[in-house]
């Protein structure tokens, strides 16, 4: 278990963490989602003890010392070595088997020299590096950053089997629809704190939004007068969020405005929350 | 010697035979060699030529000019090798390797070594060892070389026990240098300023201090010492373990710096 409470950072004058708490379960993903100087990195390193905090505290229970791995965004290589070179290096060359297991993690060829690397791949090896001491607890910044669709799906399906292994994963990335895939749960940080929480797992149980196809285009002005908030997919299709704490009422205020409309309606189907429209609505 | 030391120079041994500096190195002192010769060889016949084309024409002061400036015999022309070796192979050394901690720093490749269990001292030892290494090596043996090759043709006034205890100590003076350049590019706040301050030291302080007494006693007398191609090994002792102290201090101060730097995020942390 991993549980951060009120942590506090200010740069100068400029106080970029105000109290951020949050816990995260073991065997889980978190993911960190915030726009960019949010503090997303500031909070890992605070957490890896790389940046010292000015006030709060980082509790890791259950975990012995050491067994937290960072990866920051932008790892540095040295780019002259070969993937299993660099592995060795940091195993102080004592375990070739080792090695070789974690390329096979990762899914990286030996021989391999990380000047000609392309960047998803050398993501791949952080990775590979970060879990040369075994970690139970990984930190990674931005890992699917700059990476195209393969290298991304790729980096998931590595984060996916670490998690299986029984690792906990904190993550951070503005790539929302990652996160929506992989993580079990998302804190948005904004302001300098956690401003909401979002069980995915839960979510992906519960449908909390629908999504109505129109024959004709509606008319998104009308329709918002009872209906709110609306979000457009295309001209013939929108979506529409569900209050969860009120889902009935919710649910009839939208038959409700539908029927006044006077729009034939093609489909309707139930849908959760993404990332994308929450992110909306806390951090914009 | 510690497995993270040995494993860290296995690392940078690879990076400076891969980065081409150890062939960098070797070409220099090539080229620098070959320039002396190839001087000493051109310049020594043209007083000559001028008194065979002018007949009656003073060579005389041009003659002595010639023989200060590349002289034949060889301990006088190995001197000056050493010479030009000093100032044109430091300043190139100087110029490659000012900014590779700084760098490495930066560019956040101590990041995950120290999560391995590394030590900075360590990365930085082992910079100083494997290219101060291969610098010095590279000049002890260009330095043989030379006495080899110039010897075949330069009149022989010098011995080859001579020789050798002098490319050992030039060898000296370039590991020295090395590990002057790579600790100061860390320990001052840009590494251009340590960079030029090494360049000044090793241009202006030999000269400087041979016109004092005290000249012999400074860390950079071992480089007037091949300078001048001199053989008495006994006022050598007392320069070296002067600049063996000051690279010491120089070392702890840094570790103390790390150290401290170290143990004030652990102790914030723990405090949390």
């Amino acid at each position: 278990m991993i549980r951060v409470q009120n942590i506090q950072k200010a740069f100068g004058g400029t106080k970029v963490l105000k109290g951020v708490s949050f816990e995260v379960e073991p065997g889980t993903i978190y993911g960190l989602i915030g726009k960019n100087g949010a503090g997303k990195t500031t909070l890992m390193k605070i957490m890896t003890q790389l940046l010292p905090a000015d006030g709060g505290s980082v509790e890791y229970t259950d975990v012995a010392e050491g067994s937290v791995g960072y990866l920051p965004d932008l790892p540095g290589f040295y780019e002259y070595l070969t993937t299993d070179e660099y592995l060795d290096f940091l195993l102080q060359d004592k375990n070739p088997i080792r090695r070789n297991k974690l390329l096979e993690t990762v899914s990286l060829k030996p021989n391999l020299r990380i000047k000609t690397m392309s960047r998803g791949m050398r993501q791949r090896l952080g990775i590979a590096a970060v879990l040369v001491s075994d970690p139970k607890i990984l930190l990674l910044d931005e890992p699917t950053s700059a990476l195209d669709p393969a290298g991304r799906a790729e980096v998931r399906t590595i984060l996916q089997n670490l998690k299986k292994e029984g690792r906990t994963i904190i993550l951070s990335t503005h790539i929302l629809a990652d996160m929506d895939s992989i993580c079990d749960k998302a804190g948005f940080l904004h302001g300098g704190v956690i401003v909401r929480e979002v069980d995915l797992k839960e979510s992906r149980k519960t449908a909390s939004g629908m999504i109505l196809q129109f024959e004709q285009e509606p008319d998104l002005k009308l329709l918002s007068q009872y209906i709110k908030p609306i979000y457009k997919i295309d001209p013939f299709t929108i979506k529409v969020l569900i209050d969860e704490q009120n889902r009935i009422e919710s649910q009839q205020q939208i038959l409700k405005g539908l029927s006044l409309l006077e729009q034939p309606v093609v489909s309707i189907r139930s849908t959760c929350p993404s990332l994308d429209e929450v992110f909306a609505e806390v951090c914009v | 010697m510690n497995q993270n030391l040995l494993c860290c120079m296995k690392k940078d041994a690879r990076e400076c035979l891969r980065c081409g500096r150890l062939a960098l190195f070797l070409c220099l002192m090539a080229g620098i060699g070959l320039m002396i010769m190839g001087f000493t060889f051109v310049f020594s016949d043209i007083p000559e030529q001028l008194w065979a084309q002018l007949p009656g024409f003073n060579i005389e002061n041009l003659e002595e000019l010639v023989s200060e400036l590349y002289p034949k015999m060889l301990r006088e022309n190995i001197g000056i090798y050493s010479y030009y070796v000093g100032v044109f192979f430091s300043l190139i050394v100087i110029i490659v390797i000012h900014g590779i901690l700084p760098r490495e720093e930066e560019g956040g490749k101590w990041i995950l070594p120290l999560q391995q269990g590394y030590d900075v001292r360590e990365l930085i030892l082992s910079k100083i060892l494997v290219y101060g290494g291969f610098a010095g090596c590279s000049v002890f043996a260009g330095y043989l070389l030379y006495f080899i090759l110039a010897g075949s043709f330069m009149e022989r006034n010098m011995v080859f026990g001579h020789a050798l205890a002098n490319g050992l100590v030039h060898g000296w003076n370039m590991f020295v240098i090395v590990a002057y350049t790579l600790l100061l590019s860390e320990l001052m706040p840009n590494p251009v300023i340590s960079a030029v301050s090494m360049i000044a030291t090793i241009m202006l302080m030999p000269d400087i201090a041979t016109y004092f007494d005290f000249g012999k006693y400074l860390p950079t007398y071992p480089l007037t010492f091949v300078y001048d191609s001199r053989d008495d090994l006994g006022s050598l002792p007392m320069p070296m373990i002067l600049n063996v102290m000051v690279l010491a201090l120089l070392w702890i101060i840094l570790s103390e710096r790390e150290e401290k730097r170290l143990r004030a995020i652990a102790a914030s942390g723990s405090e949390e």
